[in-house]
């Protein structure tokens, strides 16, 4: 583990994409998940909904966001 | 304001009913200064003889309509949904209004009919000279008529705001107004949606929270939870159709 698990909170929401970094991240979040904290930082306060859930919610609202997203 | 407002806004279960009276003339009194400024802000698109009272007074009329048509269920700010009432009404009143006098639209019409007549005959615009001694009036009478056109085009809602934007008034004024909309649905949905994401069962909170905040890949997600790729697939599915079955009332 090349970070303590409590910078995770100071990280952005979105996962970094620097080659280490990511694995780091993903293999944080695993922790996180495995000792039940991670829905303390699972849902970021003030978060911001992406347009691809709101897409994904309610298509009909929000049919470009459907359209730019790349699955 | 904040009293009147926030009784108001708890009407949620019944919002049919029309706010007391006295609750409904503070809205209208807390609310005009915003009248005011929207009608302040509208002014300066049109010509000098277009009095702010004017704006002022229609706008008014559109704030309380706002009031007595607010409705408490859609939990939208008030002061959101009266400036939309409020802008709406001024633009209505402007073009049942058309505060051109009609002796000046005849006169345009005749300037318009004879550029026209020109163009075809000259096979390109006339000038203002060639355009006077058609109308058979002086140079310095066309000039007045062609500034009379101006403030016609000034005050006509489908001619453009200004030089550099070929956007219309009317259109702008849906444009914002769809905006603000967009934006109450967006604020709206984004709480309702965390909310939601919040009541998931677990595992479907993970993967749907991983995959759209975080950013995370099917793959990423199956070695968080310690599944596969396809049953993190899965999950998230899951997830997503249980939001969509949770918050259909909203959207609808």
């Amino acid at each position: 583990m090349d970070k303590p698990i409590s910078t995770l909170e100071q990280l952005p929401a979105q996962a970094p994409n620097a080659p280490g970094e990511r694995e780091a991240y993903v293999a944080q979040l695993r922790e996180r998940y495995l000792d039940g904290s991670l829905d303390e930082i699972l849902i970021p306060q003030e978060a911001e909904v992406p347009d691809s859930l709101l897409s994904a919610l309610f298509p009909h609202l929000f049919p470009e966001a459907r359209k730019n997203w790349k699955h | 304001m904040a009293t009147a407002l926030a009784s108001s806004t708890t009407r949620n279960n019944s919002n049919k009913q029309p706010p007391r009276s006295s609750e409904r003339e503070q809205l209208i009194l807390d609310h005009y200064p915003l009248v005011r400024t929207i009608a302040s802000r509208m002014i300066r698109r049109f010509p000098a003889s277009v009095e702010l009272e004017e704006l002022v007074n229609v706008g008014t009329l559109g704030l309380i309509d706002a009031v007595d048509r607010f409705d408490t269920s859609r939990n939208v700010p008030f002061k959101a949904y009266a400036e939309i009432r409020i802008r709406g009404s001024i633009v209505d009143a402007l073009r049942e209004a058309d505060w051109v006098p009609r002796s000046v639209r005849r006169k345009v019409n005749r300037i318009d009919s004879e550029r026209e007549r020109l163009f075809r005959d000259l096979g390109r615009q006339p000038t203002r000279e060639e355009l006077a001694e058609s109308l058979e009036i002086s140079v310095e009478a066309y000039d007045d008529l062609a500034a009379d056109a101006q403030i016609r085009q000034l005050v006509s809602l489908d001619a453009p705001m200004d030089q550099e934007s070929h956007t219309p008034l009317s259109e702008k004024v849906a444009a914002d107004e769809e905006h603000l909309l967009e934006g109450w649905m967006r604020d709206e949905l984004t709480q309702q949606v965390i909310q939601a994401v919040h009541h998931l069962p677990k595992k479907e909170r993970t993967a749907v929270g991983l995959y759209y905040l975080h950013g995370l890949t099917l793959k990423e997600i199956g070695q968080v939870l310690g599944v596969t790729e396809s049953r993190a697939c899965q999950l998230r599915s899951q997830g997503i159709k249980r939001l969509k079955f949770r918050m259909r009332r909203s959207v609808h």
